[in-house]
Parts: C-alpha cells; structure tokens; sequence
C-alpha cells in the first residue's frame, strides 16, 4: 500500500505539487492524467526518491521512503541518460550491481536472456547513447526487471506513437499486471484504459480526482451523456433509441434528446463506436439530426482531452 | 561504500583513460625535470664561479617547487573536478541512480575519489623530484614529510571546493572560470602561510585540520545542493 500524505514540492520557488494525498493499494494499476507540467512525473520522482525536499509524507507499506533505502519502487523514466559512455551491456550490469540480486553469472545470463526476448541482442556491445528511444525503453524495462521490485513507476512510457513498441511493451506489462503496483503518468489513456483500475487526474499540481476508473468516469460524467438536436423524426429517433440495450436516461423536449450511455462500457473506444452507431442509425432510417454531442462534463476540457 | 565502489567504477571508466593519464604524468615529470635540472645546473655553475654556493638560491630553488606544486594542484583540480556533479545533474544521471536508492552522500563520495584519485596519481608522481630540491634545500626529512602532507591535503581542500562549485553552477564554463580563480586566490594564501605553519608540528596539525574541515563543511553543502537541484 503507497499512502502519499499532503505532498508539497517546490523548485526554484515554483509550487510543483499542492497537497497531493493518495491511496495506492498493492497490486493495482494507476494512471496519474495530467498535461505537460502538471506535476503527474513529480509524484512519480518523488515515489522513487529523486525528488527529497518535499514536504508531506510518502508511506510504501508503512515505512516513510525517507528512511528507507530498499529499492521498493523503481521508475522507467521518460528522459535517458545523456553522454554515458557505455554499451547496454555496461549499462545493465552497472544497475545489476548496485540492484545486487544476482551474482555475476547470474546476471550476465539473466541479462542475455531479456535482451533476445525483447529481440534487442544485436545491441548488447552498442553505446546506449545510439540507441533509439525505443530500444532504450526496452533497456530501461530490462533494467527494472532485473531489480523486479513489487512498485513500477512509468513516466510517459506510451508518449510515442509507434503502435509497435506500444503494443510491445504492453504485452510485457499484461504479464505482471496483479502481481506488481503499477503506476503510469500519462497524457492520455491511450493503451492503458483497457488495463487501469485507478484514475487520478492532476492540474497544476493538485490532485483533481482520483478513485477507481468507473467512478472517475462517474464523477467526470464524460463520454456518457449524449444530447441530440433533431431537426425532423423526433418519435422515431425516441423509438429507435429506447430500442438500444445500452442507452439509459433518456429526456426529451421539442427538438432535442438527451441520454445516457450505460457505465457498463469502460472503454471509451467502444463507447465512442456505440455512439457513432447510434447516429447511423437514426441517419439511416430518415431523421435529420442537427448536431449530437458529448454534454459539458465537470472536467471535460482537460479529461475529454486526455481521456477522449 | 559498495554503492561508493560501483559508482567510482563507472565513473573512472567514463573519464580520464588510463592511458590518458599517464601521458600526462610523463609530460609533467619531464618537464618537471627539466626545471629543477637547469636551475641546479644554474647554481652549480655560480658555485664553480664564486667559489661558493649561494644558500639564497637554493632557497629560491625550494620555493619554486613549491609554487610548481600548488601550480599543479591548483591547474588540474579545476579542470577534473569543477565540472563533475553539475554534468551528472544535467546528463540525469544522478536522477537515475537516486531511483535506484543511491544516496546523494555516495554520489559525492564517489565523484570526490574519482578525482582525488587521478589528483594524487599526477601529484605523487612528482615527489621524487621536487624532493630533491627540498632535500638540497636544507630541509630535514620530516620537514619534508610535513610539508607534502600539507599540499596533499592543500589539494583535497582545493578539490572540495571544485566539487561544491560543481554543485552550485550549472554552467560548464562559469564553474570551470570560477574554480580556477577561487583555486588560485587559495594558492595565494596557502604559499603565503606555508613557511609559518611547517615551523612547528602543531601549527601543521592546525592548519591540516582546519582544512580537513572546511573540505567536509565544502562536500556536506555540495550535497545539499544536489538535493536542492535535483
């Protein structure tokens, strides 16, 4: 259990964070949404101890991380080492050696190992330097597998689009879900929704909302509520829409429609085909439909963004 | 201390290449020797002249070797050392090893051996020499052992201050012009005391540990700093 107490961090006299409380309970997978410089990397720094002169407190298990020198949470961090003039091999077993877990031959083997199942062998003797961001990602996990602590930290690890290395890394991750705390600061949900159980969303170093994925999307009433203005067929669309298992809610007055599409369905992404199936199918059958939109949710500005 | 050793290690293997450093020392030590040949060769010649050897010159001898001593300290500490923990900071490297539990006391730890260690290797390369001069100079053996315990430990004080100048400006160019001229305004004081403090044994040990001091007050700020910066 992470227990983070009125978290405050300032640099250069700039507040980073403002009072962040959270509740992590082991082996879950969180999402800390937030926009660049919102402060989702900071918490994440400070839960693996590269930021120490904050004020608060940060709990793993009871024990303030202060005074605790155990590897408990390793992070995969968003920016590389620059200027090292090492290879991965070097890399990997100077972290071995501090991570201390395997013995020498251990470690060599166990480090060959990772490299041909991420397939990146061929760059065992190579500068890290060289490497692109996405074979440095794949280091990066390896380097954390080594240590295989019970909290993994990811910084921005889905930034990039490049749906291979995504999708990549994502099956390594798939394989330790519920077996470790995983904690991701991201930009979006992209790739992770199908995977969070927990939401928290920051702005400007405060904690917006945080609580488990439905009741993040409850309170952000986002992707739910649907408003339709039509201009001809208002029965018929009512009919047609009653006649969907998935639309709830449904209020209606001269021109316009508005409901709710069920909670059951956690991904946006289907969600969001339910929605343009609906509307295909009031086109199709001959009602004129003005606009359908999304309605103004409490934190629909930044969650439609990250989220949508 | 074993976190102290991982890291020195990978420090070492990143900087100064063994063979790098030798070259170095040959070069300093020939001409090194060079000095000390043709001012001796100098003084003997006015002997052969006079008649006799002029102590006063002898004096100048021994005064110069100290001066290229402090010289030595006060050229190399900067140019290792005044650019250690801000290129560490601004390569995140020491972002990286503080995940990993690294404590910022290792860091600084290591990166102060990593350059007191190739400082001394330079420094002591040069005794055998410039004891000579010090030995003709009329000094007695302990004098001598006294005296380079002081510039050892002139040069460990000097180091510190490269390394919490390191910490402090993360310019690369400010803190290498800032610790060259700290590096020399020191040079200054310690060569204008020097013949003060090696008249006896407990002006040494004064001096050697008030250095000691200021060199630990120096490394526990360059850590405090990290902190702030990091």
């Amino acid at each position: 259990m992470i227990n983070i107490k009125e978290l405050k961090l300032n640099r250069y006299g700039i507040d980073i964070l403002n009072n962040v409380s959270l509740e992590i309970s082991d082996n879950s997978v969180v999402c800390i949404l937030g926009n660049e410089n919102s402060g989702k990397s900071s918490i994440l720094k400070a839960i693996s101890g590269v930021y120490q002169n904050y004020y608060g407190e940060i709990l793993i298990d009871g024990e303030d991380i202060k005074y605790n020198n155990k590897i408990i949470a390793d992070i995969l961090h968003e920016d590389r080492e620059i200027d090292s003039e090492i290879t991965v091999d070097e890399y990997l077993k100077f972290y071995g050696a501090i991570y201390n877990k395997y013995n020498k031959k251990e470690l060599e083997s166990f480090i060959d190992e990772k490299l041909k199942s991420f397939s990146i062998m061929s760059y065992k003797y190579t500068n890290i330097n060289m490497l692109d961001i996405y074979d440095y990602k794949m280091v990066e996990f390896i380097r954390i597998l080594i240590n295989d602590p019970p909290i993994i930290l990811f910084d921005d690890v889905f930034t990039y689009d490049n749906d291979e290395f995504n999708e990549k890394i994502m099956g390594y991750i798939k394989n330790i879900i519920g077996k470790k705390t995983l904690i991701f600061a991201a930009r979006s949900l992209n790739y992770l929704e199908e995977i969070v159980t927990h939401i928290g969303v920051i702005e400007n170093g405060s904690v917006v909302i945080f609580g488990d994925k439905e009741s993040v999307y409850d309170a952000a009433e986002i992707s739910k509520k649907v408003q339709v203005d039509i201009i001809d067929g208002l029965s018929d669309a009512l009919q047609i829409l009653k006649q969907n298992e998935y639309v709830n809610d449904i209020i209606y007055s001269d021109n316009s429609i508005s409901f709710t599409i069920s909670t059951k369905l956690s991904s946006t992404t289907k969600r969001d085909k339910l929605e343009s199936e609906i509307l295909n199918s009031l086109i199709n059958n001959g009602i004129k439909v003005y606009s359908f939109k999304r309605q103004r949710a409490r934190f629909e500005q930044l969650f439609e963004r990250l989220v949508g | 201390m074993r976190n102290v050793m991982i890291i020195l290690k990978r420090l070492n293997d990143s900087f100064l290449k063994q063979r790098v450093l030798i070259i170095m020392m040959v070069i300093q030590n020939v001409i090194l020797s060079l000095i000390v040949l043709m001012y001796a060769n100098m003084i003997i010649s006015n002997g052969r002249l006079n008649g006799e050897i002029d102590y006063i010159q002898v004096r100048f001898f021994y005064n110069l070797s100290i001066v290229l001593l402090s010289l030595i300290i006060c050229a190399y500490s900067p140019f290792f050392l005044s650019n250690t923990l801000n290129k560490l900071y601004e390569n995140n490297i020491i972002e990286h090893l503080l995940s990993v539990r690294v404590s910022i006391r290792e860091i600084v730890f290591a990166v102060f051996l990593r350059g007191i260690r190739t400082l001394m290797i330079l420094l002591i390369s040069t005794f055998p020499i410039i004891s000579i001069s010090f030995y003709f100079g009329g000094f007695s053996i302990m004098k001598i052992i006294r005296l380079l315990i002081i510039l050892i430990m002139f040069a460990i004080f000097i180091s510190s201050i490269c390394i919490y100048i390191s910490s402090m400006i993360l310019d690369k160019n400010v803190s290498l012009t800032v610790a060259y001229v700290i590096s020399f305004v020191f040079m200054a004081i310690n060569l204008i005391s020097l013949n003060r403090v090696i008249v006896s044994f407990s002006m040494t040990f004064l001096y050697l540990i008030a250095m000691a001091i200021i060199s630990l007050i120096l490394l526990s700020n360059a850590r405090n700093t990290v902190i702030f910066n990091t």
